[in-house]
C-alpha cells in the first residue's frame, strides 16, 4: 500500500504538516499569535527531528535490514512499485492514470545520502535561525521545502520528479521575498524565473522521453505511455543506440536536460542567479539552497541524463569537462575579487559544483563516486559556511570582508566556526571535502592524465581566497581589531547557543565524514561501480571501439 | 630546507640508478635518503627545541629587566641572535644539546647525520663520476658546496648564541630556569649522538632492498666486527675516487666551514662563566682564530639579498599580482557585465518591447478594424499561397 | 419546421433538458420580478370586481428584491450544469450514445448519413463544452450577486450627498431592474452558447454565436456609471460585428459552394474535393477571422484588453473563459470537423501555427509592462489562446482521419482540459479582482498592494491562480499545459522522426510545429514574470488601507472552491477523472 512506505511519509508528511501548521498559524487570533507561534515552532522542529531519526534508522542496517552497498543498478529500496509495467497496468501505484503518471518512489546508493542530508539540514537550519522573529510561517515554509526536496530525490516517475522540482521553488521564493535582504524582490524573482526557464527546457526533454516510453495500454490511459523512470532505464538498456529513435535524438534530449540541470547546479554560464539569491536570502534559506537545492541539479543529471543516456554522455564528455573546468576556475577566480562574504561563498559553491561535473566526466567509478560524495560533503560544509555568514550578519550587521579585523577577541566561537568551515571548504584533509576532492582528482588523472594540473592549481586559488578572507577577518588588526561601521560602536555579542549548536553539528559531520567517509562512500562507489561496469563500459566499447 | 634538499638529491640519485638498471645502488641511495630523514628529524627537532629554550629564556630576562619601563612594547626581539652571546655558561644543557645537534647536521664523523649524509654524497658522486651520469655532476658539486656552507652556518649560529661575550644586558641576565625543557633536549641529544651510529652499524642504509640486511652484519660477525666493518666502509672506501670524495667532504664541512665561522664570530666566554666540559673547548678554540672584520660584507648587497631570501617572496607576489589578480578582476567584471549583463539585457529589453507592443493597442476602434482587416487579407494570402 | 415533436417526444426532451432549463429560467426571470398585485378590472359596469393576475401593479417585496434575479440565474445555471454533468457521467455520450435532432424535431441516435438536415447533435463533446460555458456563467452570476446593490457601494454615499438618491424602496426596484437586465442577458448568453455547443449545422452555429456575442457585448457595457464600460462595450461590439459580418460572408460562400450548411455534408464535400476550391477556401479564411476575434488571436485581439478592462471583472472572466471556449468550439468544428483532409497535413497548419506564435508572444509581451491587473489578465488570456492555437496546429498534422485517432484525440482532450481548468483559475482571479472592484479599486496594480495583509486567504488564492496560469506544478494549469505540449510533441515526432545520428540532422527532420511546443514553454517562463509580480506586490508592499474587504460569503466560498479545484485537478484522482471526461468528449468529437 503506497502510504505505508516510509519514503512516502518522508515526502508527503512534511508537506501536509507544513500546510496544517500554516493554517493553524493563520487561524489563531491575533492576540495570541506570538505565543502560538512559539509552540508551532517547537512542534515543527520536533517533527523534523522525527524525520531525521526515521531516515537515520533507514540507514542503519541493523534496524532496516537493508544492505546499502549491495543494491545495484536500477534496483531500488523501499520501492513501492517494483515491477513497474505490471503494477501500472494493475493500477497499483497510479496517480494520474490517464496520463501515465504514477507514484513510484525508491532510493538507492545515489539518492539515499541526499535524502538523509536533507533530513539533517532542515532541523539544523531551523536551529540556526531559531531566534529570528519570524513566526511560524517561516518554519512551516522550511518544512514544506523539506517535503519537496525529499520528493525530488525519491521519486522515480518523471512527472512527479518535475512537480517536486518546481515545487521547491515556491517556498524558497517566499523565504527570500519575505525575510531576505534589501534587494530581495529582484533576487527572488530572478531566482524563480531563471531556474524555471531552464527547467522547462528540461521538461521538453522529459516529454520526448515520455513519448518513447510505451506501456501496454490499460483502461483509461489516453496516451499509451508512462513517465516511469525504471521503464525508461530498461528500454534504454535494451535498445541501446536506437533508444529515443536514434542517437541524434538522444543527444538532443541530453542537451536539453543538461541545460536544466546545469542552471540548477549552477554551472557557468548559467550561474548568475546564485550570487543574488544567496546574498539576499535569509540564513536558513541560504543553507538549504546551497546545501540541498544545488544538489538537486547534480542528482538529476546523474539519475536522468547520465543513467538513461550514457551514450550521449560519452559523446559529450569533453563538453562536460569544459563546463566543469570553467565553473571551477572561473568560480574560484571571481571569488577572489569579491568583498561581500556571502557572495564569495556563493561563487565558491559554483566552483565546487564544477568539480562534480569533472568527476562525472571522468567516467571512472572513483570519479563518479567522488562526485556523489562531493554532493554530500559540500551539502554539509556549505550550510556551515552560510551559517557563519548568517551569524556575521546577525551580530555584526555587515557582510563586507574588509570592514572588520581581528574579531577573534570579540567573538571567539564565531572565529572558531569560521575557521573550521573555511578549512573544511578548502579541502583540508580529515574533513569531508578533501575525500571528495582527492577522489575526483585521482579519477581525473586516470582519465585525462596531466590535465589534472589545472584543477589542482585552482584548488590553490580556492585556498587563497579562503585564507585571505579568514585571516583578515579573524586575526589582523593588532590588539583591539577593527569593528565595522555597522555596529555603531557597540560591542558585538558572540554567537547564541543555538547557532553554535547547529554549526557544531555540521562541523562534527564534516569531520566524521572526513575521517570515516566509507559510511556513505561505500554505497556511492557500489552504485558508480555497477553503473560503469554494467552500462558505461558497453557504451564506451560501442562509441569508441 | 637545505637538509631536505639533501634527501631529495638522494632520492633523485636513487631513481637515476633505478632507471639505469643499477638496482643495488638505487637501494642504497634510497636507504641513505630515508636514513637522513630520520637523522634530520631528530637533530632538527632538537635544534628547534633548543632555540626555543634560548628565546624563551631571553624573553624572560627581558621581561624581568625591562619590567618597570615600557614593558613589552619596545622593539626588543628575543629571537635576534645579535642580542645574544655568551650563553654557554648560563644555559649549559641547551648549549650542549645545540652543539650535538649542529654536529649531527654538519656531519661530524661518527655522530648521527654523518652516516646518512656521507651515504648521499658518496652515492651522488658515484653516479656522477663512476657510472656515467654526467648530468649529476651539478648536484654533486652543489652538495659539496652546501656541506661547507652547512658547516659554516651551523657553527656561526652556535657561536653567536653561546660563545663570546653577551651583547646585551638581557643576554647577561639569562638563566636556564624552565624545568620541563631539559628532558626532551637530553633525550634527543642522546638519540642524535648514538642513534645514527647504531643504526648504521645495524645496516640502516641497506634496509630498503634487503630487509634481512638489518642486523645481519651484527648477527653474522658479532658487534665488534660489525662496528669495524661499518667504520671501514665509511672512512676507507675501496674505490680511490670515492675515498677522495669522502675525505674532501669531511674536510670542507668539518674544517673549512667552521673555521671561517669561528674567525668571524668566535670569542671566549665572559670571565666568570663556565661552560660545561663537553663543549667548553669550542669557545676557546674559536677565540684562537682571531677576529676578522666583515662589516663591509655584512652591509653589502649580497647580504641584503640573502637576508631577503633572494627576493623569492617579492617575485611570487609580483607574479601573482600580474597574473592571478588581474585575471580575477577581469573575470569578475565579465561576470557582472557580460553574463549577468545578458540577463539584465533580456529583462530590460523585454520590458521595452512590451511597452512598444502595447502601443499598437491605440484605443481607437477604427484602428482595430484596420488591423483586423489587414489580418484577414494576410490569412487569405497565406492560405492561397499555400495551395 | 414544427416544434411540437421536439417537446412531445420524451427522448428529445430529456436530451435537451439543460437547454430547456435555461429557457425556463429566462421565462422565470422575466416573470418573477414582475409579480405584483396587478389586478384586472372586469368590464362589467357598476361593479368593481378586480381579478388579480399577479403581474404588474405594486410589486411584491420578496420577488422584487434585487437579489432574486441573481438567485434565479445562478440556480438555473447550476441546474443546467448538473444536468449536463449527470448526463455525461451516467451515460457518457460517446460513440454510441449520441442524439441528433433534425429540423423536423425528431431525435435520432446518430447524425451520420441522415437525409434530412439536422439542427443539433448532442454528444459527449457538446455536453462537456456546455459544462464549461454554464460553469463560467454561473461563477459570474455568483460574483454579480455579491455586487449588491447594482450601484456600487462606494458610489451610493456620493449619490446620497448629491441628493440624487431617491426613496429606498424605489431604489430597490431600480436595482432589481438592473439585476434583471444583467442576469437575463447572462442567461441569453448561456442559451446562445448552448446552441453553439450543440450545433450540427453551420448556420445554427452562427445563430448561437451571434446570440451569445450580442448579449455579451451588452454585458460588457453594463456598468454604465463607469466611464470605461460603455466605451469598452462599444469597441468590442463594433469589432465583433465587423468580424461576424466577415464570418457571415464566409458562411455564404460555403453555402454557395456546397448547397447546404450541414457540417457532415460539408465535411464529405471537402473530402471529395480535388484540390481546394478557391470559394471554399475563401469561405474558411473569412470564418477564421470571426474565430480569431472570438478566441482573441492576434491580430484580431486588439479590442480584448479594452473590453476586459472596461467590463466588470466577472464579465471579463466570462469573456476569458466561456467566450473563448465558444470560439474554440467554432474553430474545432470549422477547421477540424469540416476541413480536415483524409490524410496528410491540413492546409491551414502554417497559418494557424503562425497565428499561434504571434498570439502567444504578443500576449505575453503585452502583459509584461502592464500596470492594470485586468489588462494584464486580458493579455494573458490572449497568450493562452496562443497556446491552444499551437495545439490546433499540431492537430492539423493529422495522423489519419480514419484509423489511428489517438494523437488527435489526445490533442483535443488536452485543449478541452485546458479550457475547463481555465475556468477555475482564470475566472477565479477575476473573481478576486471583482471583490476589489466592489470597493472601487482594481484598475491599478497599486490596488493589489499588500492584499496579503488585508485578506491572506484571498491573496493566497490569487497567487495560486497566477502560478496556475504560468504553469507551475502541481497545479491544474501545469497539467493542462503539459498535456498540450505533450500532444504537440507526439504529433510532430509521430510524423517526422528520422533515425539519425547527428543532433542537427534530427532537429532538422522534425516538423517545425514542435518548435511551437518549445515556444509555449518559453512563453510560460516569460509570463512568469508578470504573474510573480502580482504575488510579490501582494505579499511585499503595504496596503492602501487595512480594512477588511466586503463580506460577500458566497463569493469567498466560490473563490475557495476554485482554489481547491486548481489544486485538486493538478495531480491525483480528480485530475484523472477529468482527463477521463475530456478524453470521452474527444472521442465523441471524432466519432
Amino acid at each position: 500500500m503506497m502510504f505505508g512506505n516510509p519514503l512516502t511519509l518522508l515526502t508527503l508528511g512534511p508537506i501536509v504538516a507544513a500546510l496544517v501548521f500554516m493554517f493553524l498559524a493563520w487561524a489563531c487570533p491575533p492576540s495570541k499569535r506570538e505565543e502560538i507561534s512559539q509552540y508551532i515552532r517547537l512542534l515543527i522542529f520536533a517533527f523534523s527531528l522525527l524525520l531525521l531519526s526515521l531516515s537515520s534508522l533507514m540507514f542503519l542496517e541493523s534496524y532496516s535490514g537493508i544492505s546499502w552497498t549491495s543494491i545495484g543498478l536500477n534496483n531500488y529500496v523501499y520501492d513501492n512499485c517494483v515491477n513497474a509495467e505490471v503494477a501500472l497496468e494493475a493500477g497499483g501505484c497510479a496517480l494520474v492514470d490517464g496520463f501515465g503518471v504514477s507514484w513510484h518512489v525508491g532510493v538507492d546508493g545515489l539518492s539515499f545520502p541526499m535524502v538523509w542530508l536533507t533530513t539533517l539540514l532542515i532541523p539544523v537550519s531551523m536551529l540556526v535561525e531559531w531566534n529570528a522573529k519570524k513566526g511560524a510561517q517561516f518554519h512551516s515554509l522550511i518544512l514544506l521545502m523539506e517535503g519537496a526536496l525529499i520528493g525530488v530525490f525519491v521519486s522515480l516517475d518523471l512527472f512527479v520528479f518535475y512537480t517536486f522540482w518546481e515545487l521547491t521553488l515556491i517556498p524558497m521564493f517566499f523565504l527570500i521575498l519575505l525575510w531576505g535582504g534589501d534587494d530581495r524582490k529582484y533576487a527572488a524573482q530572478k531566482f524563480f524565473i531563471y531556474t524555471f526557464t531552464a527547467s522547462v527546457l528540461m521538461l521538453l526533454g522529459i516529454l520526448v522521453m515520455y513519448y518513447f516510453t510505451r506501456v501496454p495500454v490499460w483502461e483509461g490511459n489516453i496516451t499509451g505511455r508512462a513517465f516511469d523512470m525504471t521503464l525508461m532505464a530498461a528500454s534504454s538498456n535494451q535498445l541501446g543506440s536506437s533508444f529515443l529513435g536514434g542517437f541524434g535524438m538522444q543527444k538532443a534530449v541530453f542537451l536539453l536536460l543538461l541545460v536544466g540541470f546545469a542552471a540548477k547546479m549552477p554551472s557557468v554560464p548559467f550561474h548568475t542567479w546564485l550570487p543574488d539569491a544567496h546574498v539576499q536570502a535569509p540564513t536558513a534559506g541560504s543553507m538549504l539552497l546551497a546545501g540541498v537545492m544545488l544538489k538537486m541539479g547534480a542528482y538529476g543529471f546523474i539519475r536522468i541524463a547520465v543513467e538513461l543516456l550514457p551514450a550521449a554522455l560519452v559523446y559529450f564528455q569533453w563538453l562536460i569537462v569544459i563546463l566543469g573546468m570553467v565553473s571551477l576556475v572561473y568560480g574560484a577566480l571571481v571569488c577572489l575579487g569579491q568583498s561581500n562574504l556571502k557572495r564569495m561563498v556563493a561563487y565558491s559553491s559554483v566552483s565546487h559544483m564544477g568539480l562534480i561535473f569533472l568527476g562525472i566526466a571522468t567516467m571512472q567509478p572513483l570519479g563518479i563516486a567522488g562526485a556523489i560524495f562531493m554532493m554530500l560533503a559540500h551539502g554539509i560544509i556549505s550550510p556551515h559556511l552560510f551559517a557563519v555568514c548568517g551569524a556575521f550578519k546577525h551580530h555584526y550587521h555587515t557582510l563586507e570582508i574588509g570592514s572588520m579585523r581581528g574579531i577573534a577577541k570579540h567573538s571567539p566561537w564565531l572565529s572558531g566556526h569560521m575557521m573550521t568551515a573555511w578549512m573544511a571548504s578548502l579541502g583540508l584533509p580529515l574533513m569531508a571535502g578533501f575525500v571528495a576532492e582527492i577522489a575526483i582528482m585521482i579519477a581525473f588523472w586516470m582519465a585525462f592524465g596531466w590535465l589534472v594540473i589545472l584543477p589542482a592549481l585552482t584548488l590553490i586559488i580556492t585556498a587563497a581566497y579562503y585564507l585571505w578572507s579568514m585571516q583578515r577577518t579573524i586575526f589582523e588588526g593588532g590588539e583591539e581589531g577593527e569593528l565595522p561601521e555597522s555596529l555603531h560602536g557597540e560591542d558585538p555579542v558572540d554567537i547564541t547557543w543555538h547557532e553554535n549548536a547547529g554549526m557544531i553539528v555540521l562541523a562534527g559531520f564534516a569531520v566524521l565524514l572526513g575521517i570515516l567517509p566509507f559510511i556513505f562512500f561505500d554505497m556511492m562507489s557500489a552504485y558508480s561501480g555497477e553503473f560503469v561496469s554494467q552500462v558505461l563500459l558497453d557504451v564506451l566499447n560501442e562509441v569508441r571501439p | 630546507m637545505s637538509q631536505l634538499a639533501y634527501i631529495f638529491t638522494g632520492l633523485g640519485v636513487a631513481l637515476w640508478f633505478y632507471n639505469h638498471g643499477e638496482h643495488h645502488a638505487a637501494v642504497i641511495a634510497f636507504g641513505a635518503s630515508m636514513f637522513h630523514l630520520f637523522n634530520h628529524a631528530m637533530a632538527k627537532g632538537m635544534l628547534f627545541m633548543a632555540s626555543g629554550s634560548v628565546i624563551h629564556e631571553m624573553h624572560h630576562a627581558h621581561h624581568h629587566l625591562a619590567h618597570g619601563d615600557d614593558g613589552d612594547h619596545d622593539d626588543f626581539d628575543p629571537q635576534d641572535m645579535r642580542n645574544m652571546g655568551g650563553l654557554a655558561g648560563k644555559m649549559p644543557i641547551t648549549a650542549t644539546a645545540m652543539a650535538i645537534g649542529s654536529a649531527s647536521i654538519i656531519g661530524l664523523p661518527l655522530i648521527g647525520g654523518f652516516w646518512s649524509k656521507e651515504g648521499i654524497v658518496a652515492e651522488t658522486w658515484n653516479a656522477a663520476a663512476l657510472h656515467g651520469g654526467t648530468v649529476l655532476l651539478v648536484p654533486a658539486f652543489l652538495i659539496l658546496l652546501t656541506a661547507g656552507m652547512t658547516g659554516f652556518y651551523m657553527t656561526r649560529m652556535w657561536l653567536m648564541t653561546f660563545a663570546g661575550k653577551p651583547k646585551t644586558e638581557f643576554a647577561d641576565h639569562v638563566e636556564e630556569q624552565t624545568p620541563w625543557i631539559p628532558t626532551p633536549l637530553v633525550t634527543l641529544s642522546v638519540i642524535s649522538l648514538l642513534g645514527g651510529f647504531t643504526l648504521a652499524v645495524l645496516g640502516a642504509t641497506n634496509w630498503l632492498g634487503e630487509a634481512e640486511a638489518l642486523g645481519t652484519l651484527v648477527h653474522e660477525h658479532g658487534i665488534v666486527l660489525a662496528i669495524l666493518e661499518t667504520l671501514v666502509h665509511a672512512f676507507l672506501p675501496t674505490d680511490a675516487f670515492l675515498f677522495m670524495v669522502t675525505w674532501i667532504t669531511i674536510a670542507i664541512s668539518l674544517i673549512v666551514g667552521p673555521a671561517m665561522a669561528m674567525r668571524i664570530h668566535g670569542g671566549k666566554l665572559k670571565d666568570g662563566d663556565k661552560a660545561p666540559q663537553l663543549i667548553a673547548w669550542i669557545p676557546l678554540l674559536s677565540a684562537k682564530f682571531g677576529r676578522a672584520n666583515v662589516d663591509e660584507l655584512a652591509n653589502s648587497g649580497l647580504a641584503d639579498a640573502l637576508h631577503r631570501r633572494l627576493y623569492f617572496d617579492e617575485v611570487y607576489e609580483w607574479a601573482i599580482s600580474k597574473t592571478v589578480i588581474p585575471i580575477s578582476q577581469a573575470f569578475t567584471w565579465f561576470d557582472t557585465h557580460v553574463i549577468d549583463g545578458a540577463i539584465k539585457g533580456i529583462e530590460y529589453g523585454s520590458q521595452k518591447i512590451s511597452r512598444d507592443v502595447r502601443k499598437v493597442t491605440t484605443g481607437s476602434a477604427s484602428d482595430y478594424i484596420l488591423v483586423a482587416v489587414i489580418g484577414m487579407f494576410s490569412i487569405l494570402v497565406l492560405l492561397w499561397g499555400v495551395i | 419546421m414544427s416544434m411540437t415533436p421536439l417537446f412531445s417526444d420524451p427522448q428529445t426532451a430529456l436530451a435537451l433538458l439543460p437547454e430547456f432549463t435555461l429557457i425556463v429560467g429566462i421565462v422565470l426571470m422575466i416573470l418573477v420580478p414582475n409579480l405584483g398585485k396587478g389586478t384586472f378590472r372586469v368590464p362589467i359596469p357598476n361593479t368593481n370586481i378586480r381579478i388579480p393576475y399577479l403581474l404588474g401593479g405594486e410589486r411584491f417585496t420578496f420577488t422584487s428584491s434585487p437579489r432574486i434575479p441573481g438567485i434565479i440565474s445562478v440556480l438555473t445555471l447550476l441546474f443546467s450544469t448538473s444536468l449536463a454533468l449527470w448526463s455525461q457521467m451516467e451515460t457518457p455520450l460517446s460513440g454510441s450514445n449520441v442524439w441528433c435532432i433534425s429540423t423536423a424535431g425528431e431525435a435520432f441516435t446518430s447524425c451520420a448519413g441522415m437525409a434530412d438536415p439536422t439542427l443539433f447533435q448532442i454528444d459527449g463533446f457538446s455536453r462537456l463544452v456546455e459544462i464549461i460555458f454554464y460553469g463560467s456563467l454561473m461563477l459570474c452570476g455568483v460574483a454579480m450577486w455579491s455586487r449588491m446593490p447594482a450601484t456600487p457601494r462606494y458610489m451610493i454615499h456620493a449619490q446620497v450627498l448629491a441628493g440624487r438618491r431617491e426613496d429606498e424602496r424605489i431604489q430597490k426596484l431600480l436595482d432589481n431592474r438592473r439585476q434583471v437586465d444583467f442576469h437575463l442577458l447572462l442567461l441569453m448568453v448561456a442559451l446562445g452558447m448552448s446552441v453553439v455547443a450543440l450545433a450540427s449545422d453551420v448556420f445554427v452555429l452562427f445563430i448561437g454565436l451571434e446570440l451569445a456575442s450580442l448579449s455579451s457585448y451588452v454585458l460588457i457595457a453594463f456598468m454604465k456609471e463607469n466611464e470605461e464600460a460603455p466605451e469598452a462595450g462599444m469597441k468590442y461590439f463594433i469589432l465583433g460585428s465587423v468580424a461576424s459580418a466577415i464570418g457571415l460572408y464566409g458562411i455564404s460562400l460555403l453555402y454557395l459552394w456546397n448547397g447546404n450548411l450541414q457540417m457532415s455534408d460539408l465535411a464529405a464535400s471537402w473530402q471529395a474535393m480535388d484540390g481546394i476550391d478557391p470559394m471554399a477556401l475563401t469561405g474558411v479564411a473569412f470564418l477564421m477571422v470571426t474565430i480569431g476575434f472570438k478566441v482573441s488571436a492576434a491580430p484580431f485581439h486588439l479590442a480584448t484588453p479594452d473590453a476586459y478592462t472596461g467590463a466588470a471583472s466577472p464579465v471579463a472572466g466570462v469573456l476569458a473563459t466561456g467566450s473563448k471556449a465558444m470560439g474554440f468550439v467554432v474553430l474545432l468544428r470549422v477547421l477540424v470537423t469540416i476541413t480536415m483532409p483524409e490524410s496528410g497535413e491540413a492546409f491551414w497548419v502554417p497559418v494557424v501555427g503562425l497565428l499561434a506564435a504571434i498570439t502567444m508572444t504578443w500576449g505575453n509581451l503585452g502583459a509584461l509592462s502592464s500596470n492594470n491587473p485586468k489588462r494584464m489578465l486580458a493579455y494573458s488570456s490572449v497568450a493562452h489562446a496562443g497556446y491552444l492555437l499551437a495545439a490546433v496546429a499540431a492537430l492539423g498534422l493529422n495522423q489519419a482521419r480514419a484509423g489511428d485517432h489517438v494523437i488527435s484525440e489526445l490533442i483535443v482532450a488536452a485543449m478541452l482540459f485546458h479550457l475547463t481548468v481555465l475556468v477555475l483559475f482564470k475566472l477565479g482571479s477575476f473573481l478576486v479582482l471583482s471583490m476589489l472592484e466592489s470597493e472601487g479599486r482594481g484598475s491599478k496594480i497599486e490596488d493589489l498592494y499588500g492584499l496579503a495583509k488585508r485578506e491572506p486567504l484571498l491573496a493566497t488564492a490569487l497567487f495560486i491562480f497566477m502560478l496556475a496560469l504560468a504553469g507551475v506544478p502541481p497545479l491544474a494549469g501545469f497539467l493542462s499545459k503539459l498535456l498540450l505540449v505533450s500532444g504537440i510533441i507526439d504529433a510532430t515526432i509521430h510524423t517526422s522522426m528520422s533515425f539519425d545520428d547527428g543532433v542537427l540532422a534530427t532537429l532538422q527532420s522534425l516538423h517545425w510545429v514542435v518548435y511551437l511546443g518549445l515556444l509555449v514553454f518559453l512563453n510560460s517562463a516569460l509570463s512568469l514574470y508578470y504573474y510573480l509580480r502580482v504575488g510579490w506586490v501582494m505579499f511585499f508592499e503595504d496596503p492602501p488601507t487595512r480594512k477588511r474587504m466586503v463580506y460577500a460569503p458566497f463569493l469567498r466560498i466560490t473563490i475557495m472552491l476554485c482554489l481547491i479545484g486548481t489544486l485538486a485537478f493538478g495531480i491525483g484522482p480528480l485530475a484523472d477523472h477529468l482527463i477521463g471526461l475530456v478524453s470521452n468528449a474527444a472521442i465523441a468529437f471524432f466519432a
